[in-house]
């Protein structure tokens, strides 16, 4: 240890940044194992899986994981679970755990030390940066990293290379939401809170099966549904799902109409004067961008949003074209079914919400799609009270308290700040305590650009950890040849088993995770929670973060760090933290989080905020100032209701391809399956992926359900069981695949299209056609 | 016999997808990964058929609820087909955790050995047809928890 730290006083001291420096040993703050217990005992952590943050308490015993039950005293589930959840202790104990470095040598991957991983990491990171600058480097992370990995990964990019092209897999399912968020409101992430789920009269789901992706939430509806018998749930959807079992009002719509179907309802409620006029008067402004804009298909697309003022009257004649009848023939759904939604929405006795996900931001208009429903909702004054508002839901444990407040997309810094703006830049280089000049003002590339440039050649040296990018890409066959074309491409996979990603990979680095690290993951009502090590990781195997740190020290940039192995969290989380400090967006400190099951930003003065932008739930507001959109400046604290059309899908059926194709998720499965498909249980529910028909698309090409067919698109061509009236039930015309199965590879068929604005990718829409096999 | 059996279960297990498939006599721990966790559906489920339509029904012959109706049963309990493993998996449930006392003192009412979360139903296992406890003497007193407290077992 001493003859660690002196390394380190020397290269604090002596070392030049950038100059690649060997002979470190690393060590691993984890070899030491979690604390011996006799008997289990039992300790507070939050589930491993989606967004929803469920509290857990892990029973242990000597650092091995026993069981795993539901938290009572955590109020985000109060000990609830999904099968998922209550599946955890399988996660860890796969029998294929990596636990070796491993370096390709010859075309194959052998074992190596950890020392020879992390130097030629080094290495070649250092090499590349040298050789073709900030813009040759990459790292792509995810919002299952813990708050310290994505915060470990901003400043190494941004404070040591100068490259802002650092990454994660939240930009393929929330980077609409931020961007909705953004545009609407000037900050990130939600003002109402789970509460509101439980108080709500009406639940409007915008193309989301909250049922098999957000099931304990989902719970929460039920029970608020079963106590409040007049509290209706209204599914619009392009799929029945289980979610639609639950519905009081199934709404039907074709892919991509949502824009017309939520602008339509907008044009009744003017029509009908059900605008709270008092409410847009006071919060309000309109504003425009551009039209047109386009879907990201090629390299290199670029896209600037220009904002102008608009009025109100302009917006009602914008909405001229949205009239009952049009939108009825553009989305199917009736007149009378868009009026009940227009007098749902303004009804004022009625306190009503809306969530949604994946279908709203994996959508070529994602961000003009978030916007439309904060509009429904800031016209009808539904926002920012007990049971009334909108709320964006997220997938990952931490793609809000990782990707989103850390700031690990490619223009982003901490606490909503960005790399363009140049006060950001000099509050990020005084807590980095870097000189300003070092952080480069120029967007990093955002995913799928980053993966296009790794397939030309433009970067070189890429690190991909806790995602699994070869399943998850849309459009795979071209990321997939880019990835095994080599021509001096160096990838380094940090993951706990192989997949589809360690096989492409010229170095796989063993990682711990969920409880055999400490850690902390933020949750999509803004609720920060942290665990300790309860489990001793396989040996060899270390954390995301001191990965990072270890590769960080052998670049010369080990003055960024902390370095002490007991307290480098602690201390990461604390420097991060500074940032979010009296902005609105301020995290709890570490020891709340401690003695706490989360607690929810703003926190002042050990106080968490429910209710953002609410006159005594959130501090930042002033007294008498009612509501407040404090953090949108440039309008003066009010919110933007945007004139944003109806723009087609960037690929539609055809002669040729004459099927929707949507992609999607299992309740059993969790992404791309690396972890949940080593559960037996939740395996042999689900044992392999299925493509959802119609049954009267199967009878007219004569095929029974669980025969074999052939789904082909323009980009690829996937043989798969038929499911036909399965739990989910898809429209005439419509195929669904879920994603998680890297045997049967749905996006192999999809899109890379994207929105221009967040630059987030649609796998629910593209043109597929059917074939018997 | 045990050949035949064996014939039988890898043409099921080749037949993935053909539906949903009773497993063979699972053992416990092949149905709940840990004693904490919800049982999977040891049945096939027919396409129309709500868990609620048997489950909760008196005299349907389906065991009780051991908990209040939360109405999304299958959040929790999945089906299960005849498949391969995807991989192999070393965690070994243990038995569930026994409480650290039977009774308060000699000849009060014993306390609940388990953990009772997600088990406020006492009667669904103890009452006239036992699933895993032992048959309540009494089940008449419906009001089981006035007397036998929890034990802190499991937390």
């Amino acid at each position: 240890m001493r003859d660690f730290l002196s390394r380190r006083d020397f290269l604090r001291t002596g070392a030049a940044a950038g100059a690649v420096v060997g002979g470190l040993t690393a060590i691993n703050p984890l070899e030491a194992g979690a604390a011996p217990t006799k008997d289990v005992a039992w300790e507070k952590s939050v589930c491993r899986f989606c967004g929803t943050g469920c509290g857990v308490m892990v029973g242990t015993r000597n650092g091995k994981i026993v069981a795993v039950q539901g938290d009572e005293k955590n109020p985000t589930n109060k000990g609830l679970l999904c099968i998922k959840g209550y599946s955890l202790p399988g996660i860890v104990s796969g029998q294929d755990r990596l636990t070796s470095p491993m370096i390709r040598k010859g075309g194959k991957l052998v074992k190596a030390t950890w020392d020879e991983a992390l130097d030629l990491v080094a290495r070649k990171f250092g090499e590349t940066l040298k050789a073709h600058g900030p813009e040759s480097v990459a790292m792509y992370g995810s919002g299952q990293w813990m708050i310290t990995d994505g915060y470990a990964a901003s400043k190494w990019f941004r404070a040591g290379m100068g490259s802002n092209n650092v990454e994660a897999n939240a930009r393929l399912c929330m980077a609409s939401a931020v961007t909705g968020f953004m545009t609407t409101f000037g900050s990130d992430e939600p003002m109402g809170c789970y509460e509101d789920l439980d108080l709500c009269d009406v639940l409007v789901l915008w193309g989301n099966n909250m049922a098999e992706n957000h099931p304990v939430l989902f719970s929460r509806v039920l029970e608020n549904k079963r106590k409040n018998p007049k509290m209706q749930l209204i599914d619009l959807a392009t799929r029945r799902t289980p979610s639609t079992d639950a519905a009081d009002l199934y709404v039907e719509f074709q892919p991509q109409t949502d824009l017309a179907l939520a602008n339509g309802i907008c044009h009744l409620l003017i029509k009908k004067g059900l605008v709270d006029r008092d409410f847009v008067e006071k919060h309000v402004v309109f504003k425009k961008g551009k039209t047109g804009i386009g879907y990201g298909l090629e390299d290199r697309f670029k896209f600037a949003d220009e904002a102008k003022l608009s009025t109100f009257d302009e917006f009602t004649t914008f909405l001229a074209d949205y009239s009952p009848d049009k939108v009825e023939k553009l989305t199917g759904v009736p007149v009378a079914t868009l009026e009940r939604l227009a007098d749902t929405f303004g009804n004022s006795k009625l306190k009503v919400m809306s969530v949604w996900c994946m279908g709203v931001n994996q959508h070529s208009r994602g961000t003009w799609m978030n916007n439309l429903i904060y509009n429904v909702h800031l016209l009808t004054g539904q926002i920012c009270k007990p049971g009334a508002t909108p709320m964006s839901l997220t997938g990952q444990p931490s793609a809000c308290g990782t990707v989103r407040e850390v700031g690990t997309l490619a223009h982003r810094l901490p606490a909503d700040m960005v790399v363009m703006n140049p006060e950001h830049r000099a509050l990020a280089a005084k807590i980095w305590k870097v000189p300003v000049e070092k952080l480069n003002p120029k967007p990093g590339l955002n995913t799928v650009e980053m993966f296009r440039a790794f397939d030309r050649g433009d970067i070189k040296c890429l690190w991909i950890q806790t995602t699994n990018p070869f399943v998850s890409m849309p459009n795979l066959n071209r990321y997939r040849k880019g990835a095994k074309k080599g021509e001096g491409r160096f990838i380094v996979v940090s993951d706990v088993y192989p997949t589809e990603t360690t096989q492409f990979a010229d170095v796989i680095l063993p990682a711990a995770m969920w409880v055999e690290r400490e850690g902390m993951f933020g949750n999509t009502e803004r609720r920060t929670q942290q665990w300790n090590q309860l489990a001793t990781p396989p040996k060899g195997c270390m954390a995301d973060d001191w990965q990072i740190l270890e590769v960080a020290r052998r670049m010369g940039y080990g003055h960024l760090f902390p370095t002490d192995p007991k307290t480098y969290v602690r201390e990461l989380f604390e420097e991060y933290r500074q940032f979010t400090l009296g902005n609105g967006k301020d995290v709890a400190s570490y020891e709340d989080l401690k003695s706490h099951r989360g607690l929810r930003w703003p926190v002042v003065n050990g106080k968490e905020t429910a209710r953002r932008y609410v006159e005594g739930e959130d501090p930042y507001v002033k007294p008498g100032e009612g509501i407040k959109f404090y953090k949108n400046k440039a309008d003066a604290g009010k919110a933007v209701v945007w004139l944003r059309p109806f723009e087609p899908a960037a690929e539609a059926p055809d002669k040729d391809y004459p099927l929707w194709l949507s992609t999607g998720r299992v309740i059993e499965h969790w992404h791309t399956g690396t972890m949940t498909r080593r559960v037996p249980q939740l395996n042999r529910a689900v044992p392999k992926a299925f493509v959802e028909v119609h049954p009267e698309d199967a009878k007219a090409l004569g095929i029974q359900d669980g025969q074999t067919v052939r789904v082909v698109s323009r980009r690829g061509t996937l043989d798969l069981p038929a499911r036909i009236d399965g739990r989910c039930k898809v429209q005439k015309g419509h195929l669904f695949i879920p994603f998680f199965d890297e045997s049967l590879l749905a996006n192999l068929l999809t899109l890379d299209s994207y929105c221009p604005i967040s630059a987030e990718p649609d796998y629910k829409k593209c043109s597929a056609r059917l074939e018997r096999v | 016999m045990r050949a035949a059996l064996l014939i039988v279960l890898s043409i099921a297990a080749l037949g993935l997808g053909a539906g949903p498939v009773k497993p063979k006599a699972a053992s416990k721990l092949e149905r709940q990964m840990t004693p904490y966790a919800p049982p999977v559906i040891p049945h096939p489920v027919e396409k129309g058929q709500a868990c609620t339509d048997c489950h909760g029904v008196p005299d349907s012959g389906a065991p009780d609820l051991p908990h209040r109706m939360i109405a999304n049963c299958r959040a929790c309990h999945i089906e299960q087909q005849a498949a391969k493993p995807f991989r192999g998996n070393a965690f070994k449930a243990e038995k569930e955790l026994p409480g650290p006392n039977r009774a308060t003192f000699p000849g009060a009412p014993p306390t609940i050995p388990h953990h009772v979360h997600m088990r406020e139903v006492c009667v669904a296992c103890h009452g006239k047809e036992p699933r895993h406890g032992a048959k309540a003497p009494h089940p008449e007193r419906a009001a089981c928890t006035q007397c036998h407290l929890p034990s802190g077992a499991g937390q």
